[in-house]
């Protein structure tokens, strides 16, 4: 798994763990991303078992382990954080943010570790790594019906999630996005079936297109970057959503 | 994986074989039962049939408790085999990331933690061998109640010969016992079988590296 410094700032910087070429071809290939500030650490969107020997083997290269006192858990699916268990034994004492209506759901993957569940609410709150904010922000139904992506106010970066997610060939995987309109075919089809609501897609942008965003990085696919960041918020915003509605 | 997995499945067979046999012990309440309805009505009451009557329950008390107390096991049993399941699946994944190489200054941490896990999962592995050891105490204690229901049905034939009345039913409890008894056999090896495949997961785990 390569691991890519995406932006270094005075107090902390964002890295992307991403293009796992070891893992098993049948697991959709997901980027994670580690904030690493002086003294803490946080570790969005860690990933599924399979890709954990990569992703910890990854992380420890640049970071000690015992500095992640954070870890997003964005919402429930397996590939975003089925290594809980794994994770939380070699980091007891970091927090795992998640949707408070994912908090019995997520605890299926370790529910040992549930006192170190942080339960957000559905407006989103504030994150203090060091003297920096971050800001999770309300993506409900964007896919999951509890969802939440991560700001950086201070780097200008966002954690999307599965919004911005493209499903790449093997051989075209640029970490970023390097033409928009031939991007979009990978993106499409995703956004069509995995986005269920317009009404959520309508109020998440109208959230979105306040903040100042250099990059947008979704955990599937190529980063947005630059001009490319609106380029996608404009493009999502005239998608038909829910295709499989019958 | 395939291993633990394995495991489970041995353990969760054992309880089903367990549970099985307790439904099947029912019937051999009710022989108990049918028995003591005829030595009522033959005015047996007192008699060789009462003799039967008391025997057949006695059995039947013996095999349910025993039963009881392995279904108890079997939920420890099962109970630890899932934790090993877990615990297994955990250990496969540091030993991965361990192979894809730790980084030095995270060595102790991480070792410590794989460590820790290999531990938690030797000591469940030696309480699931304590329990698949009581396990096959109650597999033995079943066999020897088992050896008692041949004399029973000696028994009733002595009686049949004895009182010449009712000897249809009392000679269908003979095949009724006959059949039980052929049955109780079948199931105590079948779940030896279990237990010995149990045992050789274990035996496969620990040498795992």
């Amino acid at each position: 798994m390569k691991i890519h410094k995406l932006v270094e700032g005075p107090e902390h910087c964002w890295y992307v763990l991403a293009r796992d070429n070891e893992r098993t071809q049948s697991v959709i290939d997901t980027n994670e991303y580690l904030i690493l500030g002086q003294d803490e650490a946080i570790l969005c969107d860690p990933g599924g078992t399979e890709i954990f020997p990569q992703v910890v083997s990854a992380v420890a290269r640049v970071t000690s382990l015992d500095k992640i006192k954070h870890f997003l858990c964005s919402h429930q699916d397996p590939d975003i954080f089925s290594s809980l268990p794994l994770w939380m034994g070699l980091c007891p004492q970091a927090t795992i943010h998640l949707p408070w209506v994912w908090k019995t759901f997520v605890a299926h993957y370790g529910h040992e570790y549930v006192d170190r569940f942080h339960c957000l609410p559905d407006e989103g709150e504030r994150l203090m790594l060091g003297h920096r904010e971050f800001l999770f922000v309300p993506a409900h139904y964007l896919h999951s019906s509890g969802n939440f992506h991560l700001y950086d106010p201070q780097l200008k970066v966002y954690f999307s999630g599965d919004v911005g997610a493209a499903l790449l060939p093997d051989g075209e995987q640029p970490l970023f996005v390097e033409d928009f309109d031939a991007h979009v075919q990978y993106m499409d089809g995703f956004h069509r079936r995995w986005m269920p609501s317009e009404r959520a897609r309508d109020a998440w942008l109208a959230r979105v297109r306040k903040l100042d965003i250099d990059y947008f990085c979704p955990q599937h696919g190529s980063i947005f970057k630059g001009a490319d960041v609106k380029r996608f918020l404009d493009w999502f915003a005239s998608l038909p959503l829910g295709s499989a509605i019958l | 994986m395939r291993r633990t997995t394995a495991l489970y499945r041995s353990c969760m067979n054992l309880a089903t074989e367990g549970s099985l046999l307790a439904l099947e012990n029912e019937g051999m309440k009710r022989l108990g039962l049918n028995a003591q309805v005829m030595a009522v009505h033959t005015g047996q009451s007192g008699g060789s049939l009462e003799v039967i009557v008391a025997e057949i329950s006695r059995l039947s008390t013996a095999i349910r408790e025993t039963l009881g107390e392995l279904a108890t096991s079997a939920l420890v049993l099962n109970d630890k085999s899932v934790r090993i399941l877990h615990l297994s699946h955990l250990r496969t994944s540091y030993a991965a990331g361990w192979k894809a190489g730790i980084a030095e200054a995270n060595l102790e941490r991480y070792h410590k933690t794989y460590g820790r896990t290999r531990e938690r999962l030797s000591s469940h592995l030696s309480e699931l061998e304590r329990q698949l050891l009581q396990a096959g105490r109650l597999l033995d204690d079943l066999t020897r109640i088992a050896q008692q229901i041949p004399p029973i049905s000696s028994l009733i034939r002595i009686v049949v010969a004895e009182i010449r009345m009712k000897t249809e039913e009392l000679l269908g409890t003979v095949a009724d016992l006959t059949n039980f008894h052929q049955l109780l056999e079948g199931k105590i090896e079948r779940m030896r079988e279990v237990r010995r495949h149990a045992q050789a997961r274990i035996d496969e785990l620990r040498e795992e590296k």
